[in-house]
């Protein structure tokens, strides 16, 4: 994850098609393009969503912490790559403590894979997923 | 009232598991582990829309197996460790989504369990309620309708029920009935679930488990029969089973169309006397499920819609005769030996001729106490006298009970010693053929009628219960009314004294101690079950603290705890 990738996806204009290489559909009276921020709304959804996360994290740890996101942000914890007619999405987590992690993960790759594909009809080939975290639920 | 006692008689009285241990626990969360299993098709079956979780079934049945492995050749008492390790197992076998809620529900449980050697239902009520507790945190915005609805619900099910003092069997059935009212909800829930025409699958897959659980406490077999195994994919979508809407025809086929509407579709197939329906898919294709007595419409109605396929058409009369006696064996309604009795007592007609049969030996018996009276009602008996240690009938008494009996062969129960003479007496006096079973209690009564089989003549029925009453040993605790010395042991006035079948064996002042004492002369731990009867006067608090008491001495033995009502002993308890 190179921090130029990083940055093209987030504030860059969305659907200018040179820079964002957005997904074409072609349809029969036009062209619809879907901007690398709808995607990462899509699959921010699709995470939060998924149990055993309790939080999406901004990809930096911010003054040595993990910057947990609020709903309007969350794009900020999803990476989303184009590459020829696929994506790559790349996401940052927090999990609860006490799950069994791999599994999570794996679900939230269903997760995130089923509900870009089915929304968007994006061919999703990878998505990654970066526990940035873990919280410990007190327990009583 | 005495022919609905009699086709009731040749069913065991449902047991009333009162405390786990570690044992119990672990063959009950096996129980439930195995329900799910046989479940498993139907589970996964729920899932018709499309979604990334699905085998929902396959995931929860895999994720309680690897949680179960780890407790399988474990001779653990505690149940907190057996929680423990079960939710160890859990979190390292988690499959899918739903396999990873049901770890985080073991883990809640456990914590709620933690140093727990034995529960309770208020125990497994705030445990269960933990669990809820601990899914619903493991989420940043929880779905209702979902698994973690049906889990949060049974656990207010169950806290409702332990509230009431109610002992475990009746808190798990509680739990259960609230976990299957919270599935039946699920479609309003998730517009998801309403559209497909199904209810949320991890919440089905967890009432299993649950209903498992229960038929484990009521030493219910967690076996499913064919026909249950035959109707499931038709009744998976109602929670509870309402055989008597199982008529008719069942029609099953595929529709391809276009522009198909689902809920439109389902709704005209309901209105036309469709039943139990079921219409899942998408515009293009969808599956139709419905009993109907009029298959012939139905089928015109789908070929208006597109064009039909897969059509499967069968008569459900005669399976659901068969399924119909199953249900009812299942909640205890009549006897399920084969399920004959049930079957004649569906359609009127057959009715009378079934109880014609059925209605030739009455069973009187001396009982006393509210308690006791309501189990041998449950049991069948045709008539009560009652009686007790310093109110023994006389023979006059029990003469014009077997007199007014509606039946020409008597069997009489005397559950008491002393009440053996008399009841012997009524032999001389009346024209019906009687015979007296010797019991001196009203455990050994108990027995005895377990033992009564309606397939049997009035002799091999004698033999049967006579040879029952052997095999029970009975404990008395209760006050002495003066001081004495017998069989060596002193008694002063106002002492809590033991007997073990009749003999006096302890004194002391410390009930619990004289109760421990007792039980262990009558050698408990060589007994499977232990049943408390606790008295007139006695909390059913204080009688659940005892059979705990008496589970951590006797580890081996499942404990009852059963209102009795007696009065003068606080404690009669039976082993068998």
């Amino acid at each position: 994850m190179s921090s130029a990738e990083a940055s093209r996806t987030l504030p860059s204009s969305p659907s200018s098609p040179a820079s964002a290489a957005p997904n074409e559909a072609p349809s029969r009276q036009g062209k619809i393009e879907v901007s690398a921020r709808a995607i990462a709304t899509v699959a921010g959804r699709a995470v939060a969503d998924s149990y055993g996360v309790v939080g999406i994290a901004a990809r930096r740890a911010r003054f040595g912490g993990v910057e947990i996101l609020t709903p309007e942000h969350y794009s900020r914890g999803v990476d989303v790559r184009f590459e020829k007619d696929y994506v790559r999405i790349d996401l940052y987590v927090v999990l609860e403590h006490g799950l069994r992690i791999t599994t999570i993960a794996h679900n939230i790759m269903a997760n995130v894979k089923f509900a870009v594909e089915r929304t968007l009809g994006l061919r999703v080939v990878q998505v990654n997923v970066n526990v940035q975290g873990l919280r410990v639920s007190e327990t009583r | 009232m005495a022919g609905n006692f009699f086709t009731r008689l040749a069913r065991p009285r449902p047991r009333h598991i009162s405390v786990f241990d570690g044992q119990d626990f672990k063959r009950a969360i096996q129980a439930g582990y195995a329900w799910l299993e046989q479940h498993r098709a139907a589970v996964n079956a729920l899932n018709v829309f499309p979604v990334p979780d699905g085998d929902t079934g396959t995931n929860m049945t895999l994720t309680l197996r690897a949680a179960t492995k780890g407790i399988a050749d474990s001779n653990e008492t505690s149940a907190a460790s057996v929680a423990e390790t079960l939710a160890r197992g859990a979190l390292m076998g988690a499959r899918g989504n739903s396999g990873v809620i049901l770890s985080q529900i073991l883990r809640g449980f456990s914590q709620g369990l933690a140093g727990k050697e034995t529960f309770l239902a208020s125990d497994f009520a705030a445990a269960l309620n933990e669990a809820a507790r601990m899914a619903y945190t493991a989420v940043i915005k929880p779905v209702e309708g979902t698994i973690l609805t049906v889990i949060r619900e049974a656990a207010e099910g169950a806290q409702a029920s332990a509230a009431t003092g109610a002992d475990l069997t009746i808190v798990l059935e509680a739990t259960v009935r609230a976990a299957r009212v919270a599935v039946q909800k699920t479609p309003d829930l998730l517009p998801t679930l309403k559209q497909a025409g199904v209810v949320d699958a991890g919440g089905q897959g967890l009432t299993y488990v649950l209903e498992g659980i229960w038929k484990y406490s009521r030493g219910e077999p967690v076996e499913m029969t064919d026909q249950e195994r035959a109707e499931q994919d038709a009744i998976i979508h109602k929670g509870e089973i309402q055989v008597e809407e199982e008529f008719g025809y069942e029609v099953v086929f595929m529709l391809a169309g276009e522009k198909l509407d689902v809920a439109g579709i389902r709704d005209t197939i309901t209105a036309m006397g469709g039943v139990s329906t079921v219409v899942a898919g998408d515009a293009q294709l969808i599956k139709v499920h419905t009993h109907t007595p009029t298959p012939g419409k139905i089928l015109d109605y789908g070929v208006s819609l597109g064009s039909l396929q897969d059509i499967n058409i069968e008569n459900l009369q005669e399976q659901s005769l068969r399924y119909e006696a199953e249900g009812r064996a299942e909640r205890g309604e009549a006897p399920s030996a084969n399920g004959r009795a049930a079957v004649a007592q569906t359609p009127g007609e057959q009715e009378s001729g079934g109880l014609h049969e059925l209605k030739d030996i009455g069973v009187v018996a001396v009982v006393a106490g509210d308690g006791w009276n309501e189990v041998y009602r449950e049991l069948g008996v045709s008539a009560i006298v009652p009686g007790g240690q310093t109110m023994n009938p006389s023979t006059e008494e029990l003469f014009a009970a077997v007199e007014n009996c509606p039946f020409e062969q008597i069997i009489l129960l005397p559950n008491n010693g002393n009440v053996i003479m008399s009841a012997r007496q009524v032999l001389q006096l009346t024209k019906k053929k009687a015979q007296v079973i010797p019991s001196d209690s009203m455990p050994q009564g108990v027995t005895a009628l377990l033992a009564f089989n309606l397939d049997s003549d009035f002799d091999a029925n004698c033999q049967a219960m006579e040879a029952a009453i052997k095999h029970v040993d009975t404990v008395e605790i209760t006050r002495a009314v003066r001081s004495v010395q017998i069989d060596g042991v002193n008694v002063r006035e106002g002492d809590i004294i033991g007997l073990v079948n009749g003999r006096l064996v302890t004194a002391g002042d410390d009930s619990t101690q004289v109760t421990r004492e007792s039980l262990t002369r009558m050698g408990a731990d060589r007994h499977e079950i232990v049943t408390i009867y606790y008295g007139e006067g006695i909390e059913a608090a204080a009688a659940q603290t005892l059979a705990q008491q008496i589970k951590s001495w006797f580890p081996g033995v499942e404990i009852e705890v059963v209102n009795g009502g007696q009065p003068y002993y606080a404690y009669i308890i039976s082993a068998e």
